[in-house]
């Protein structure tokens, strides 16, 4: 049996221990739209069923169980999800013996009551199947006890998401452990990720998919589309869109991996390897093809759409390039502004919101810290782009592209989405989390830039985005405590 | 093990921990209370002469300053905030705030006594000269009432009490992890925040060790040290383990 390396044991367990504080320090239904994944996970556990995104006929069923409902209130949950300074969580303990003593009536609050309309409605179920194992960990204890069981559970999630990290920089860079172990202490040690995945949300699993899509597509790359790699990555990639509809702008990318890794075999191998894989994609293909008739045989929407509003606008296609400039560029004379955010949209959303704003995205950290974090990144990006332009071989240009096609298909698809969301009357819809799912590639840019540091500063250099991350998350755990304990 | 591996491994968790104590030991003001009523609208306008009082409000602890939001459209307003004991009326402690047309959280520091266990009606007096906007939200708290100029409003003004004096992050830890032991599993306690701060400062010891593991794995001898991506690729198919 293979024996774990102590780098990424000892990376692991930090990771464990950095999420078990982030899923216990955060108040009660406190993070991204955790109110009705909550929901959503506990009408699948109770009554196996689906929720709806709009009201079925006559039916007054809420979003949220009596047990939910109970709780929330109890400790001011709903009340203060996006005003941790004037309603904080609740803090007498006179209320959480009231809460408790109420739910040991006889009865007790119901669990099976919910299942109303519901926001997160349109997201398959399979993140909700994992997180329910977890809901039934604590069952016989509180709502409270329940949530916290679902995070504690999506701390593995995020664990494996530093294991993947570690995996797709060995893949690339060969077995090196320190350019391995940056690589998946940010993808584990991220706060956004961290917080994110120690929540109760999709995310959470969704995520750590896409890394070991990286993995894996790196894998069926590099060694030229062996068929167990093909039906990994295939799988996997079909967990991703069963688990977020977002993830389908990762099959563009699984489909040039597979396409890269059938070139690279010997001519005379193609014909079979192309009904070798043909089989292998049946992974992605039928469960997709299976949760796409389903959604139509329930009525559901198998994707995420937006809801035309009462002025629907046609796309236009100078209006979306008017809209992507402004969101990285400053505006130009004659543009009609699309965004109302303090600064530049990409360093408000992508920056800020992607690597530390907690609660409903209320909770940030100090400025400078923003700054610091944008220069990093900047300067590594920048390393990381110089290093790759000196790159001539082939399979290095095959790995670029399809780590770049899935960030580009990522980033587009949300940038789209979010333009048809306005021109619909809908408001802004990103936020910077969206771009978690390639944060595998952000640890990769660390890592390749590791690996070129000289061999006697390389330890200095991955111990330092080592403490760096620690660091962050340090600062992003005190501003947690200083906005919802004191 | 080399000084290149065993000094940053060393010097840079040292160095980031003395950090970190010097920004946990910065002082900041500590809510004593707060009522829970979120600042997502207009509670009232208090025109120069209006009074809003909210009350009675049970103190939890003895408090030092009160914190309100708001704003005004143009110019400044002077605010006057009075806790007053909630039977007798008699005022107990007093300050005053100057409010901008910067929409946010003032905060004023009060002169006097309101000691634990008191129970209080918190006033704003406007003096003007501009109208203050004082947000708040629909009433939370039935107890409650709110009144502008002794009539009652069906709202509720934000509004959070301040300890007497700013402690440090590392001083209100205890009161932190009180707070957040409530509503989560039954056994969770204060102490279970304790075990994990002690844990989580052990993971700069760990990341150390594990920098210093990868760096002794990665030693001159291993198969590829100096591996390019592209001199690494053709070493793969073999299909070592990672």
């Amino acid at each position: 049996m293979p024996r774990l390396p102590a780098g990424l044991a000892g990376l692991l367990l930090t990771v464990v221990v950095v999420g078990a504080v982030w899923a216990l320090l955060v108040p009660p239904w406190q993070t991204p739209d955790e109110i009705a994944h909550y929901a959503y996970a506990q009408d699948l556990a109770e009554n196996f069923r689906l929720p709806p995104r709009q009201p079925i006929g006559a039916a007054s069923a809420h979003q949220e169980s009596t047990d939910q409902g109970v709780a929330d209130n109890a400790a001011g949950a709903s009340r203060g999800a996006f005003f941790p300074q004037t309603a904080p969580p609740e803090w007498d303990p006179a209320v959480w013996a009231t809460y408790r003593a109420e739910e040991r009536a006889n009865p007790a609050p119901s669990r099976s009551d919910g299942g109303g309309p519901n926001p997160a409605a349109s997201n398959p179920p399979l993140y909700y199947l994992y997180a329910d194992i977890a809901y039934f960990f604590d069952y016989g204890g509180t709502a409270f006890g329940r949530l916290y069981a679902m995070r504690l559970w999506g701390v593995l999630m995020v664990a494996l998401n530093a294991l993947a990290g570690w995996l797709l920089a060995g893949e690339v860079f060969g077995r090196r452990r320190l350019p391995q172990l940056a690589c998946g202490a940010v993808a584990g040690l991220w706060p956004m990720q961290t917080f994110m995945g120690a929540s109760v949300n999709p995310d959470s699993l969704m995520v750590p998919l896409w890394t070991f899509a990286f993995w894996l597509g790196a894998r069926v790359i590099i060694r030229h589309a062996q068929v167990r790699d093909a039906i990994a990555l295939c799988a996997v990639a079909a967990a991703a869109v069963l688990t977020m509809a977002t993830s389908y702008a990762l099959l563009p990318a699984v489909a040039l991996a597979l396409f890269a890794g059938w070139r690279g075999r010997p001519a005379e191998q193609r014909r079979a390897a192309l009904r070798q894989l043909s089989l292998a994609s049946l992974a992605l293909v039928v469960p997709v093809l299976g949760w796409l008739a389903l959604g139509r045989a329930l009525g559901r929407s198998a994707i995420n759409s937006i809801a035309a509003g009462a002025h629907p606008a046609p796309f236009n296609v100078r209006q979306f390039a008017s809209y992507v400039w402004q969101f990285y560029l400053p505006r130009l004379p004659g543009m009609v502004r699309f965004r109302w955010t303090s600064g530049l949209p990409a360093y408000d959303v992508w920056l800020k919101e992607g690597t530390a704003t907690f609660g409903w995205l209320v909770v940030p950290v100090s400025a400078w810290i923003y700054k610091a974090v944008a220069i990093v990144i900047g300067v590594i990006g920048l390393a990381a782009l110089w290093f790759m332009a000196k790159l001539r071989g082939r399979t290095a240009l095959w790995l670029i592209a399809f780590f770049a096609l899935a960030l580009v298909v990522l980033v587009g698809g949300l940038h789209f989405t979010e333009y048809r969301s306005i021109i619909n009357g809908q408001g802004h819809i990103l936020q910077g989390r969206y771009l978690l799912p390639v944060i595998g590639l952000l640890g990769l840019a660390f890592a390749l830039v590791i690996s070129r540091v000289p061999a006697r500063w390389r330890p200095g250099a991955c111990m330092g985005v080592l403490i760096l991350l620690l660091c962050l998350q340090l600062l992003s755990m005190s501003a947690v405590v200083k906005a919802y304990y004191l | 093990m080399r000084r290149s591996v065993w000094l940053p491994v060393v010097a840079l968790p040292l160095v980031a921990l003395v950090a970190l104590l010097i920004a946990a030991l910065q002082p900041m003001q500590i809510r004593a209370y707060a009522l829970g009523s979120p600042d997502g609208g207009q509670a009232a306008a208090l025109t120069r002469g209006q009074e809003a009082c909210q009350g009675p409000i049970r103190l939890p602890s003895a408090i030092g300053g009160a914190r309100i939001w708001g704003g005004t459209a143009t110019g400044l307003a002077v605010l006057d905030v009075t806790v007053h004991d909630a039977s007798t009326g008699r005022a107990l402690a007093n300050g005053q705030i100057i409010a901008s047309p910067a929409v946010g959280a003032y905060d004023a520091a009060l002169e006097g006594s309101a000691p634990a266990g008191s129970i209080v009606r918190v006033c704003i007096l406007a003096h003007g000269p501009a109208p203050f906007s004082l947000l708040g939200s629909l009433p939370t708290h039935p107890e409650i009432r709110m009144g502008v100029d002794g009539k009652a409003t069906f709202s509720e003004f934000s509004l959070v009490l301040l300890e007497p004096s700013r402690k440090s992050l590392l001083a209100a830890l205890p009161t932190a992890f009180s707070r957040a032991a409530l509503f989560r599993f039954s056994w969770v306690g204060p102490w279970t925040f304790w075990v994990l701060l002690v844990a989580l400062l052990g993971t700069l010891g760990l990341c150390g060790w594990a920098v210093a593991a990868a760096a002794g794995a990665d030693l001159p001898g291993e198969a590829r040290p100096e591996a390019e991506i592209d001199d690494a690729l053709p070493a793969h198919p073999s299909g070592q383990a990672h």
